[in-house]
């Protein structure tokens, strides 16, 4: 109808002559911004071309908006060319941004590196565009060189520029550079404080978000965005931070964001990292329709809760409603067969992963196997897999030390040996590695070989490497005490803890579950357990927290046999439910009893 | 709190509701209506009371009741933008600059408007040096979109160039 209409004007005005052509061209610009397609944008390309009008840059410019708008950036980049010398800054910046946007963040910067060849200076729009591009690289280099031209040119006083460069420093993981920007901004909206808190939150600078998060409270000058509001989830997530999640899950359901997938997905995760698996479900339950993401999580907090049954059933359920598992999903489903020991069925996942999902394998995945193979004892399966899977750095690392850690639990001192050799070349590098060499020193400590373990301590000495402390943190009220193992001194109302502790050994002394008392571990001295950071986290949390409340206790390292043993018959003696995150999965101690089932 | 949807209740009944479950742990409908301090059952249904820790936790078995967070330890009541209503002694007090703070739009998907979007660029970032397997961040797509992304053209901003 609206066709008929317009050719009908067209051949009244053709006959007009002179004046009519800034018509036809206005009804032929019009088109072409209400386009929505390839063909129907074509066709007005043809129709302007049949006309005999002059292309005007404005037209042009419309017409390559309309091209990148359908994802057709060959014949735009044709439609620019077409323009010669008359494209100006608006070119140039549309291509920017439609290349971004189809997906080639790469062209659309080689185009910023032509326009001064042509004459052409970038404008603020420019510069935003171009440091949207450099986030989807997350490439620091050329934003570096745009944060140079921004402030030599005087945009960086630009709102616009400024956010987006915080966004662009953000996704490099320079979070120290976005806050500087960010400081400096004379004005901010919603996307620059959402800007900044991603960055935060990204970077793994979690304490940092909660910290800005609470000056934007006290400022206000509007409400917080749904986007903020996931990054101070995600960040209350790593440092299992439950108080400050719940409080933003409630500033979430006061401002009406609740049905919100970002936000489902990130509330799932937070719940579960910080222990409380009942709410992570709950939350999960509540939304209409999950995507990969929540459902990933969901699958991923019942693995490191220890339950098997549900993170599989979740799975199944996912695929039922057709919503195709990613890497990360695979990740859940390995880690809950690997802590349950269905060691058969996770064999099973893996080799489907690509052959029914389409989902290839990471260095992630096979660590997670080898893990899993090593838990259970089949160390040669898992030597084998190691042995044939390319890695470097810190995955290698990480890798190496499953394997390193299976062979000494099992005493295969062989492949501890030989995954210590890996551990201490040149293929493993990172943090990751002193965590493997004190693994392997503890191990070897375990297993009656001092000198084994000696000469792994001298290695790290020789290169200067120290191990991560242990540490373990609760959460009461709006803070959180830290306690370091061995540390009395300093901990937070020590005296007190002491004795709560020493009275909890004289009744474990006598609690006789299995005929016997409490084992030490060779080679430990019986002072050094009892001081380990999670009891005097237990300790503390014990006389803080009312009656009757879940204490829950993070940790940095992997609960010792020690303390769990005595967690259990704790939790016993003081009738509470006890909740320990440690390095790989929780621990729920209730009546005497673990979740893990005692396999961790 | 949790309530059916079909029928919905009427807002007097929706606070009869909260009250009487704070009531059971509280020890009484007066008591219950002097401790609660702000309900709303239009954004969301649930009520704010000043409580214990320790009672709070007998508040979460109840029936109905679907969450309970603490309030005041990030977030600063008095300013918030929420569409709640203070309630003192047993009456409800409207807020009538916040009454109208509609549900927030889901933003799932990009909205058809002219501005671009991108689409999931799955970004290989270099991890922060942590151990363990809880920084296994997902990437999830939306928290990419940024409202009020720069549009590099807008046709209509631009001066016009006159044939």
């Amino acid at each position: 109808m609206a066709t008929r209409l317009h050719r009908r004007r067209w051949c009244s005005f053709r006959r007009d002559d002179g004046g009519g052509c800034g018509v036809i061209l206005a009804l032929l610009t019009r088109r072409l911004r209400q386009s929505r397609c390839l063909p129907s944008v074509v066709s007005t390309h043809a129709k302007i071309l049949k006309s005999g009008l002059t292309l005007y840059p404005v037209t042009s410019n419309h017409l390559i908006n309309a091209y990148l708008r359908c994802g057709a950036t060959a014949h735009a980049e044709l439609a620019f060319r077409d323009m010669g010398g008359a494209a100006n800054v608006v070119s140039w910046t549309s291509l920017i941004g439609g290349f971004s946007a189809a997906g080639r963040p790469d062209r659309a910067l080689s185009f910023l590196r032509l326009m001064p060849a042509h004459g052409v200076s970038p404008n603020s729009f420019t510069l935003a565009t171009a440091l949207t591009a450099c986030s989807a690289l997350a490439a620091l280099h050329p934003g570096r060189q745009l944060h140079a031209m921004a402030e030599l040119s005087g945009l960086i006083s630009d709102l616009v520029v400024s956010t987006a460069l915080v966004g662009m420093y953000g996704k490099a993981n320079c979070a120290g550079d976005a806050r500087r920007v960010f400081d400096k901004m004379r004005q901010r909206n919603v996307v620059s404080w959402g800007a900044m808190l991603g960055a935060y939150a990204q970077s793994a600078c979690a304490n940092q978000a909660l910290e800005l998060f609470g000056e934007f409270l006290r400022l206000l000058p509007f409400p917080p965005n749904h986007f903020m509001l996931s990054s101070v989830v995600t960040a209350c997530a790593g440092l299992g931070r439950l108080v400050s999640g719940k409080c933003t899950h409630a500033a979430v359901l006061r401002r009406g964001h609740d049905e919100n997938d970002v936000l489902g997905g990130a509330l799932v995760d937070m719940y579960a990292k910080c222990g409380c698996f009942e709410y992570s479900h709950r939350v999960f339950q509540l939304l209409l329709s999950p995507d990969v993401v929540p459902f990933s999580a969901m699958i991923a907090a019942a693995a490191k809760h220890g339950m098997a049954t549900t993170a599989l059933a979740l799975f199944d359920e996912m695929l039922e409603k057709g919503v195709k598992p990613n890497g990360v999903t695979f990740l859940g489903v390995l880690h809950a067969c690997s802590h349950a020991g269905l060691v058969d069925r996770g064999l099973q996942y893996l080799a489907s992963m690509e052959k029914t999902h389409g989902v290839a394998p990471r260095v992630a995945h096979y660590t997670c196997v080898v893990d899993m193979l090593g838990r259970a004892g089949r160390l040669d399966e898992a030597v084998a897999m190691a042995g044939g899977v390319a890695a470097e750095g810190g995955d290698a690392a990480l890798l190496w030390t499953a394997l390193a850690s299976a062979g000494t639990t099992h005493g295969r001192l062989d492949v501890a040996a030989m995954a210590g050799d890996v551990l201490g070349g040149s293929l493993c590098s990172g943090r990751d590695v002193v965590g493997g060499l004190v693994t392997m020193a503890n191990g070897y400590r375990a297993a009656g070989r001092w000198e084994l373990a000696a000469d792994v301590r001298q290695e790290m000495a020789r290169r200067g490497i120290r191990k991560d402390r242990g540490c373990s943190w609760v959460e009461v009220k709006e803070a959180v005490e830290v306690f370091y193992a061995g540390e009395v001194a300093s901990c937070c109302r020590g005296g007190e803890v002491m004795e709560v502790l020493q009275e909890l050994e004289k009744r474990m002394k006598g609690y006789d579950r299995n005929g016997r008392g409490l084992e030490m571990a060779d080679g430990e001295e019986p002072a050094a357990a009892s001081l380990h950071s999670e009891r005097l986290a237990l300790g503390f949390a014990l006389i803080s927290l009312p009656e009757g409340v879940t204490i829950r206790v993070m940790k940095n390292l992997r609960m010792c046999k020690d303390c769990h043993e005595a967690f259990k018959m704790i939790c016993a003696l003081v009738e509470r439910k006890i909740v320990v995150r440690d390095l790989n999965r929780f621990h729920h101690f209730s009546e005497g009893s673990c979740s893990c089932g005692d396999y961790w | 709190m949790e309530f059916p949807e079909n029928p919905k209740p009427s807002e007097e009944e929706m606070i009869a509701a909260y009250v009487s479950t704070l009531a059971t742990v509280v020890g009484g409908e007066e008591e219950a209506k002097k401790k609660i301090y702000s309900v709303c059952t239009s954004t969301y249904t649930g009520f704010g009371a000043l409580i214990s820790e320790e009672l709070s936790y007998k508040v979460k078995g109840l029936p109905g009741v679907l969450w309970v967070l603490p309030d005041s330890y990030l977030d600063v009541p008095n300013k918030d933008y929420g569409g709640w209503d203070l309630f003192i002694d047993g009456k409800v007090i409207h807020r009538p600059q916040f009454r109208f703070n509609e549900r927030q739009q889901t933003r799932n998907r990009p909205r058809p408007r002219y501005d671009r979007r991108r689409e999931t660029m799955q970004v290989e970032r270099r991890e922060p040096m942590q151990t363990g397997q809880w920084t296994q961040e997902q990437r999830s797509p939306s928290t990419q979109q940024m409202p009020g992304e720069p549009q590099p053209v807008n046709p209509s901003g631009w001066p016009e160039q006159g044939p």
